[in-house]
């Protein structure tokens, strides 16, 4: 990795407000390829806001968030039309929503699923999508004789697993996740998490990661970005936010963790 | 009494001014071949679900000279089609022929002649639902976007769906076609049997929808091509028999139930074709059975 | 690079924790540290328990945060400062430049030991092949059975799970290492392997710093010592 390689992903100012509420205020961030970064916050930080303000759902009131694509160009991510940013939404880009159910077609089969996003790129070899649609839900550890099965008859963690494997059959250089491992068992969160952080490693994925769980965080994410009031109050490598965690807000965070 | 009934109403029911703005929707249509135009739909002496869009688009684009045609499933002689000829026999006062090669103007609902199509002639389309994507993305928003951005991955996970679950794409009617390499669009709910047909046809095909207010349109000698896959092509429907009464065995065939004891005949579902043929000197093995009957 | 140019500089480093939790109450540590370190030394920290030791290590990390001075790294041909470098620049730092062997393994469940161990090594750009080896290697002589290399290290003894660490940080090549009781909780066996072990990283040119407790190992592989309680901060 060249220490001197331009950032992924660039967020300069970043300021998002819903009239006079505040979503998010003055944030910078640069995540470099391969790297996770996890932001860290308690309901109402503006780390959602954040997350979409950074995939170009939500408008900016100020600021820029740049993205630098496969030509090695910098692209203003809001400045983009509508049909590039959906074009890279469909391939450069992955998003993982908490509930499976907002990232997947509930009326399509598994297959079709994790299909979806190659035949929407031009594939049109009907064996060859539904062979790489095997591939991947096998790389998700789900059973390939379940490919031709509805969503609701997967289990929360299945369901979330095939949103993951949707969305990263084109192979993209970064993802976007919200509350990836929310609302899920402990013990299916833990393989979730295993699966997530295999993925990323072999993928040479990028990952910025929305959660309210510092063990997620920990074990995912390399950067931690701590959130309040719409604002960053720290931000750094994850193990020394967690370990040495300077601001008043992040130390009362890391300290109500109920340790073993 | 024929003389009042003429008088009540405007050539072919519609006001001018309608007329006006159904032609507007007409010429973006024919602009952007395979583009849902929304038009202002008015209300017809006839319920929605009866054919007003396609009402509508016919009296708009009809004149004096025309020769209007009028089929329902392939045939001039359904309830449909009687009443909406004489609907504009009334009030337009045109001229009507069941011959598709002297038609001007031909509405239909739900087949396209088997009679080649000629340049000069319009053939309307009755379209129950114009989205495509309808039945996979319910929201307006969503599939407007799609036809904006060209997104169309959707419209092959549904045609994959049905080779998971069949072994083969199952739709056999209303079949999505890509015009003009750009929309994707619903035929109207022909066979797709008759989809070669629109592709690079001589004549101009209008699409008419009165519930859903949209109007499209595929100019002459577009091309026209039905989705599929490389591995599982598109392929029309096909009949181990021949027409009984005209022995053609290229047309499209209606089953025909012809006793309580299960007998049945297969026809051409084309009655202006079958008749041709007929007229012609050709034979089916059932010639003599029924003559002229179709459905 | 030449043996008499250092490959780590502190400077006039302190450290101070504050914990707003309690009044924003100050713990001072450790004040005006300085030291070079030269490839093939290995600097022991010396001092009683609560000088800092560990701290200081995990600030020479990027662990801790440093509030003042600098910690100076050499770094593919470049010298960073970790106090204030970028945290993707650090996190290239402990890929390629510098390891630390600290008192626990962090146990990711689930994942086999072999594959633990070849990590830092695939890292950093070794291929498959050769990671392996070096794994099998050191997990053999670290007397960790093979029947184990398969599963992971959640449930085996303190000192396995030592092993396994200390496998795992000599797999890769640093050019400098961070130790911190690399030979507690192992048996003198074991010790006596793991001082072999850190001996040859030495004479490949490695630069140490260390936490030793373990009074032969210190002597075995220390060549230079600092007393911490002399840069011990006066109470706030």
């Amino acid at each position: 990795m060249s220490i001197d390689e331009i950032p992924l992903l660039q967020a300069a100012g970043v300021t998002k407000a819903f009239g006079p509420v505040t979503g998010c205020f003055n944030v910078d961030l640069d995540l470099f390829p391969g790297e996770v970064l996890g932001i860290v916050g308690e309901s109402g930080s503006g780390k959602s806001t954040l997350l979409r303000c950074l995939s170009g759902e939500h408008e900016l009131q100020g600021g820029q968030v740049t993205y630098t694509l496969r030509t090695g160009e910098r692209a203003d991510v809001h400045a983009m039309s509508a049909p590039e940013r959906r074009m890279l939404m469909r391939t450069d880009w992955a998003f993982v929503h908490q509930n499976p159910r907002d990232g997947l077609r509930m009326g399509v089969s598994a297959g079709g699923n994790v299909g979806e996003r190659l035949m929407a790129v031009g594939n049109r070899h009907y064996g060859n999508i539904r062979g790489t649609a095997i591939d991947w839900l096998e790389k998700v550890e789900m059973s390939a004789t379940r490919i031709d099965d509805m969503p609701e008859t997967f289990s929360g963690g299945m369901q979330q697993r095939l949103q993951i494997a949707r969305n990263l059959v084109t192979r993209p250089r970064l993802a976007f996740m919200d509350e990836p491992t929310g609302g899920l068992d402990v013990s299916v969160q833990a393989r979730l998490l295993d699966l997530l952080r295999g993925l990323v490693s072999e993928l040479g994925l990028a990952c910025v990661i929305v959660t309210h769980d510092l063990a997620v965080a920990r074990h995912l994410s390399h950067r931690l970005m701590v959130m309040k009031g719409g604002e960053v109050v720290e931000t750094g490598l994850t193990d020394q936010v967690l370990d040495d965690p300077q601001h008043a807000y992040s130390q009362l965070l890391v300290s109500s963790i109920l340790r073993a | 009494m024929m003389k009042t009934t003429e008088q009540a109403y405007n050539f072919a029911y519609l006001d001018e001014q309608t007329k006006r703005m159904i032609r507007r929707a007409i010429l973006k249509a024919v602009a952007i071949p395979g583009y849902q135009v929304p038009f202002a739909s008015r209300e017809m002496p006839m319920p929605y679900g009866w054919g007003t869009g396609g009402v509508q688009v016919t009296a708009a684009v009809l004149g004096r000279r025309d020769i209007l045609k009028v089929i329902d499933q392939g045939s001039d002689d359904t309830t449909n089609a009687v009443s909406i000829r004489q609907f504009f026999e009334k009030t337009a006062a045109v001229q009507t022929t069941d011959r598709t090669k002297d038609a001007t103007l031909i509405q239909t609902r739900h087949r396209i002649p088997e009679t080649p199509m000629k340049a000069g002639q319009i053939i309307v389309y009755q379209v129950p639902i114009p989205e495509p994507l309808r039945f996979l993305e319910p929201r307006e928003t969503e599939t407007r976007r799609m036809h904006a951005q060209e997104d169309y991955g959707l419209m092959h996970v549904k045609l994959y769906e049905d080779i998971s679950r069949h072994g083969h794409i199952a739709t056999t009617y209303a079949y999505p076609v890509r015009v003009n390499g750009r929309y994707v669009t619903d035929p109207s709910p022909t066979p797709k049997f008759d989809n070669p047909k629109m592709n690079n046809c001589p004549a101009l095909q209008l699409f008419g929808a009165g519930r859903e207010k949209r109007i499209y349109a595929i100019p002459p000698y577009t091309e026209v091509v039905s989705l599929d896959f490389e591995d599982h092509p598109f392929a029309i429907q096909q009949w181990d028999q021949d027409c009984a009464l005209c022995g053609a065995g290229d047309t499209f065939l209606d089953e025909i139930i012809t006793d309580d004891r299960g007998g049945r005949m297969f026809v051409c579902s084309d009655s202006d074709y079958c008749r041709e043929r007929r007229d012609a000197g050709h034979e089916g093995d059932q010639a003599g059975a029924n003559s002229g009957e179709a459905a | 690079m030449g043996t008499d140019m250092p490959v780590l500089q502190i400077r006039d480093v302190a450290k101070e924790f504050t914990l707003h939790a309690q009044d924003g109450a100050r713990l001072p540590v450790f004040e005006n540290l300085s030291f070079d370190l030269k490839p093939s030394e290995c600097m022991a920290l010396n001092g009683p328990s609560g000088i800092g030791k560990s701290t200081l290590m995990r600030m020479i990390y990027g662990n801790f945060h440093c509030p003042s001075g600098e910690i100076l790294i050499r770094h593919q041909g470049d010298w960073i400062d970790i106090a204030s470098a970028h945290p993707h620049r650090i996190l290239d730092i402990r890929c390629h430049t510098l390891g630390y062997v600290s008192q626990f393994l962090r146990v990711l469940p689930r994942v086999p030991t072999l594959d633990i161990v070849k990590e830092p090594a695939l890292a950093q750009g070794v291929d498959d092949d050769e990671a392996s080896k070096r794994a099998r290697h050191l997990l053999t002589r670290l007397r960790v059975p093979e029947r184990l290399w398969s599963l992971s290290p959640m449930t085996f003894s303190g000192g396995e799970q030592q092993r396994v660490n200390l496998a795992r940080c000599f797999s890769a090549h640093y050019p400098i290492m961070l130790l911190d009781e690399p030979t507690a909780s192992l048996d003198a066996e074991n010790r006596q392997t793991v001082i072999e072990i850190i001996s040859e990283a030495r004479t490949r040119g490695c630069a140490m710093v260390g936490i030793f407790h373990d009074q032969p190992a210190r002597d075995a592989l220390c060549t230079r010592e600092i007393d911490m309680s002399l840069c011990a901060a006066k109470a706030a």
